[in-house]
């Protein structure tokens, strides 16, 4: 039996333990008082005398009882219970102590869970601080991934690494019979998994590298997800065979849960894995590409486990010398570029695009700013209802001092009650942060890439949560036990608490603490306004008509093994076929969607002579667009024609140009009839047969860049997106538009049906996320605001009733008297809304990238702000001001 | 605590426990009372236990496992609790023993007269 387990029977029968010691004095004492009866004592003298020397019995029991080192313990369950009741006395208080702490609390948890998943977690892999992720850096300081030979040169090359992997996240088709899926995929090296260090939780890995044939076996390993989304876990998949793009490939494991690849970019986290020398069969959009020998496709991801003994440092010095041994092999692709140099990080580091580090830490560095704003928000005013409770029982810690409380168990006890506030608090923020992740969760990509965490609650989470909500009742509980620990005995005990210096000291105080609230709430409801005029400007920026008319959805058919020529006959039916529904305006098929994220780039030659200059090579803007595509988004025609059913393959090449790019080129001249090449088609000269309106492509931050437009037909784009101008609901097209493409084939997917309004939407869900959250915390800041300036108002008019009434039976007129209350949370509020503008000046600095065609030194916005937090504090202390209007001087004289 | 009689001298701090684990060991199981007469008999009442001390050290021991406790009926209506040495006792014993014994000859050699 050890001795912790003693201790703690001692614990659990601790009334046995009292019961038997006081059974062990009394037979003490018996016995003593027999011997003194032996020395002839008299009965009486002889019990009173074992008394005496016994000595005080109520001291022995409480040493014995410490010996046992449960007396802090003791006294906490005492705080405990008597914090409980406290509470529970007084319902109202605390629900809105709770209800506020769960708020304050809970968005800290969820913007943890984020920071959390985003940030912190570590890699899913046995030894990960072993892991290095490979890139390049250009000389001309661009950051890109790797190709397949750099990646098998460095392979084949190097002694710093156990052994290297690369993989490439691709969209893959899942045939399945009926309509196809489009899942994400990855194509691996095949020691992809067993370099990583993992174990399959059914069959078996791909063989290793060196097994020879192995890796050209069509295999599939399924993620856990996907394993039990689709087969329940069962086993009995591993041997059947899936049918992915134009291949069929064999089951061979699944891997651990949890598992979702190494990084969280890159499109959706991988279902299942294929070898990599399989591409031909799993993508057939690159079924005539030799990715694996082509130095140019720096598409792959490429990481290593360093070898025991080598550091970081050495890893990266190693690379470099071998990538300059691979420079003139690089050069076959490569025209002019000179060079590029590995660039090394953590695998943990590494967990999405590293040149998006800093923006991703800023964003999440602002929203936990911005929570962090309203716990101490939610602070400050649970501190100010606590003063304010603490005045009304001076009394009872007067007495409870006098009867000899230390100092120290008073604050030990005032602790307590704030603790078990914000610990029940915290308790009920882990549900306040569920909804919270999930409404965060809602706004498509809000990191601006595409990021896929799972911000779930994990160790780390609740163990953040668990110090937040004690960090916090210490905060808040601080003040009113600092306050109520200095009450002044006598004072307090004397009826007339009017003229106690404590109280007086706690007005004080919670003026300064509405001030800091006011001052925060002008900061967040600031931080809004701003966030709000960005979402307005970048709305602003969207050139086209109705967008929330039209729907667009994504069609990928080289995923399902069309060749050029059969995409463009299946384009041109399908267009026809939709063109003829019911409640269709018009319908157009375009390669990149306005305000979606992407641009295309291309190089054009402008030749001399259709130029103010002479021959240029320039970069510009391109798109590729079936006819009718401009009515359709109501892009307005500015000179000359659209496209037309003529202008086929075959036909003369044209273009349609924007305005920026006719400025550019034909400054003051009809651009019309004019003549530039592509450099990507063999003399692809096109002419210039229409202007359009500028417009932005990749989303609302971009500058109106030079662009042009070329016709589908004369352009073997592989990917479109189809879209469709309603007369109704867009939304309603849905099933008629899939029933089209299924009647021309009927296992080709059509996906992510958006209107083009959802899509501009989602282009800027940073900033709307960042908007509606400021909004939100904003408001609430404003709300416990005003139930400080109304707490604080209301406390000093029952303060001030008598000073009231004297004035009142001196003359002074019921408004006067209103005016003077009013006055004085005026001056609180204009003191809070100056720092609080302050403090947004200087922050706005700092935020100034994420806005958009605003500054933080707007007028609008600081007069919006002043005049809504001026009149919520004068409503807030106008029922107080009324109160003390309405004092009769007689009772108030009365009064105590 | 007044003593009755000629003077008796407080157990120096610390000793207490070694003396009881030597009485039990001495004399066998006893109870309380019987621990703190025997050692004020032993010592030709030269040491006076303390009953606000000799509870609280029991517990002490207790805790350690050095004795174990067990109720013996004494009479028709009293119990008595009687205390035992376990073998972790007698361990401690025999080191508290020579340790103190190391302790008083060392200040035995420091106040010889030379």
């Amino acid at each position: 039996m050890s001795e912790l387990w003693r201790r703690l029977r001692m614990l659990l029968s601790r009334e046995r333990f009292e019961r038997e010691l006081e059974e062990e004095i009394q037979s003490h004492l018996e016995m003593q008082t027999g011997d003194n009866q032996e020395h002839g004592m008299a009965p009486e003298e002889a019990r009173y005398a074992a008394r005496r020397q016994f000595g005080n019995a109520a001291l022995l029991k409480e040493v014995s009882a410490d010996a046992w080192g449960w007396r802090w313990f003791e006294a906490l369950a005492q705080d405990l219970r008597y914090a409980l009741r406290t509470l529970r006395r007084r319902p109202g208080f605390t629900a809105i102590a709770i209800l506020s702490l769960a708020l304050g609390i809970g968005v800290n948890i969820a913007i943890f869970s984020f920071i959390n998943g985003v940030l912190l977690r570590p890699l899913p892999v046995p030894e990960a601080e072993r892991m290095v992720s490979i890139y390049h850096r250009s000389s001309k300081g661009w950051l890109s991934s790797s190709s397949y030979p750099d990646y098998t040169f460095y392979r084949n090359h190097n002694d710093v690494f156990t052994g290297m992997l690369a993989y490439l996240r691709v969209p893959m088709l899942l045939r399945t019979g009926e309509v196809d899926e489009k899942l994400s995929g990855e194509l691996v090296s095949s020691d992809y998994f067993s370099l990583l260090g993992l174990k399959p939780v059914a069959g078996r890995w791909f063989g290793g590298e060196r097994g020879g044939s192995a890796q050209e076996q069509p295999l599939v390993i399924l993620s856990y997800d996907f394993w039990q989304r689709r087969y329940g876990h069962d086993s009995a998949v591993i041997g059947r065979s899936l049918r992915i793009g134009a291949g069929s490939f064999t089951v061979s494991g699944v891997a651990p849960p949890g598992f979702h690849g190494l990084v969280l970019d890159w499109g959706d986290p991988p279902e299942f894995w294929v070898p990599m020398r399989m591409y031909r069969q799993a993508v057939p959009a690159f079924r005539d590409m030799d990715i694996l020998n082509y130095w140019g496709m720096q598409s792959f991801l490429v990481a290593g486990r360093l070898r025991p003994g080598v550091s970081f440092d050495q890893a990266q010095a190693a690379l470099a010398v071998l990538s300059s041994r691979a420079a003139p092999l690089r050069q076959s692709a490569f025209r002019e570029r000179s060079g590029f140099t590995p660039e090394l990080y953590p695998a943990r580091r590494a967990r999405f695009w590293p040149a998006y580090r800093g923006s991703v830490t800023g964003f999440l560095a602002l929203l936990a700013a911005s929570v962090g704003l309203i716990l101490l928000i939610a602070c400050l005013n649970l501190a100010n209802l606590l003063l304010a409770r603490t005045s009304q029982r001076r009394k009872e810690i007067a007495i409870r001092m006098s009867i000899g409380s230390g100092r120290g168990r008073l604050i030990r006890q005032f602790l307590t009650e704030s603790l078990v506030l914000s610990l029940l608090g915290g308790a009920a923020g882990l549900l306040v942060a569920r909804w919270t992740a999930a409404y965060l969760t809602s706004f498509h990509r809000p990191f601006k890439i595409s990021l896929t965490f799972d911000g779930g609650m994990d160790v780390p989470v609740l163990t953040f949560a668990l110090l937040l909500s004690v960090a916090t009742g210490v905060l808040f509980g601080m003040i009113p036990a600092a306050q109520a620990s200095g009450v002044n005995m006598t004072a307090a005990l004397k009826a007339d608490s009017l003229k106690v210096a404590a109280g007086l000291r706690g007005i004080a105080l919670r003026d300064a603490l509405v001030i800091a609230q006011v001052a925060l709430s002008a900061l967040l409801l600031a931080g809004a306004g701003l966030f709000l005029r960005t979402v307005e400007n970048a709305r602003a920026e969207d050139v086209t008509l109705d967008p929330g008319k039209v729907l667009v959805a994504n069609l990928d058919p080289t995923l399902s093994g069309y060749d050029a020529q059969r995409r463009q006959v299946f384009y041109s039916q399908l267009l026809d076929r939709v063109k003829a529904l019911p409640g269709v305006a018009g319908a157009a098929l375009i390669e990149l969607v306005p305000l979606g994220g992407f641009r295309g780039g291309t190089e054009i030659i402008v030749p001399a002579g259709e130029n103010r200059g002479g021959s240029t090579r320039v970069q510009v803007d391109y798109n590729a667009a079936s006819p009718g595509y401009f009515e359709t988004v109501g892009l307005p025609l500015v000179r000359g024609r659209a496209f037309t059913e003529h202008d086929r393959k075959g036909a003369p090449g044209v273009a349609v140009i924007n305005e920026v790019m006719a400025g550019r080129f034909w400054p003051g001249l009809d651009p019309s009839g004019r003549r530039f090449s592509l450099t990507w088609r063999e003399g692809g000269e096109v002419e210039v047969v229409g202007v359009v309106r500028d417009g932005k492509f990749r989303n609302f931050r971009d500058s109106h860049r030079p662009c042009f437009y070329v016709p589908l037909a004369q352009h073997g784009s592989s990917r479109m997106s189809l879209e469709v101008r309603s007369t109704g609901d867009p939304m309603n097209l849905v099933a008629a538009i899939r029933g089209e493409v299924r009647a021309l084939d009927a296992a080709m997917p059509v996906t992510d049906f958006l209107t083009l309004q959802s899509i501009r939407e989602q282009g800027m869900s940073q900033e709307r996320l960042i908007a509606s959250l400021l909004t939100g915390f904003g408001v609430l800041a404003l709300v416990l605001a005003a139930i400080g300036v109304y707490g604080v108002t209301s406390f000093s008019v029952i303060q001030r009733t008598r000073e009231i009434g004297i004035r009142m039976a001196l003359g002074a007129k019921a408004g006067q008297v209103a005016g003077t209350v009013l006055r004085r949370s005026a001056a609180l509020a204009l003191s809070g809304l100056a720092i609080g503008w302050l403090g947004a000046l200087a922050l706005g600095r700092l935020i100034a990238g994420l806005l958009y065609g605003v500054s933080a030194a707007d007028p609008a916005i600081f007069a919006i702000i002043s005049s809504v937090l001026l009149a919520v504090a004068m409503l807030a202390a106008y029922f107080p001001a009324r109160r003390a209007a309405s004092v009769d001087p007689m009772t108030a004289l009365r009064y105590e | 605590m007044l003593s009755a009689g000629k003077s008796k001298t407080e157990i120096p701090p610390g000793t207490l426990e070694m003396l009881i684990l030597k009485t039990l060991k001495r004399f066998g199981a006893m109870h309380g009372y019987g621990i703190a007469k025997s050692i004020q008999q032993t010592s030709d009442e030269v040491l006076r236990v303390e009953e606000g001390s000799l509870y609280p050290a029991l517990q002490r021991i207790l805790i350690k496992g050095w004795v174990t406790a067990e109720w013996v009926q004494a009479g028709s209506k009293r119990r008595m609790r009687v205390y035992h040495l376990t073998p972790a006792g007698r361990k401690q014993l025999a080191a508290e023993i020579s340790e103190y014994r190391r302790v008083s000859q060392a200040i035995e050699r420091v106040i010889e007269p030379a």
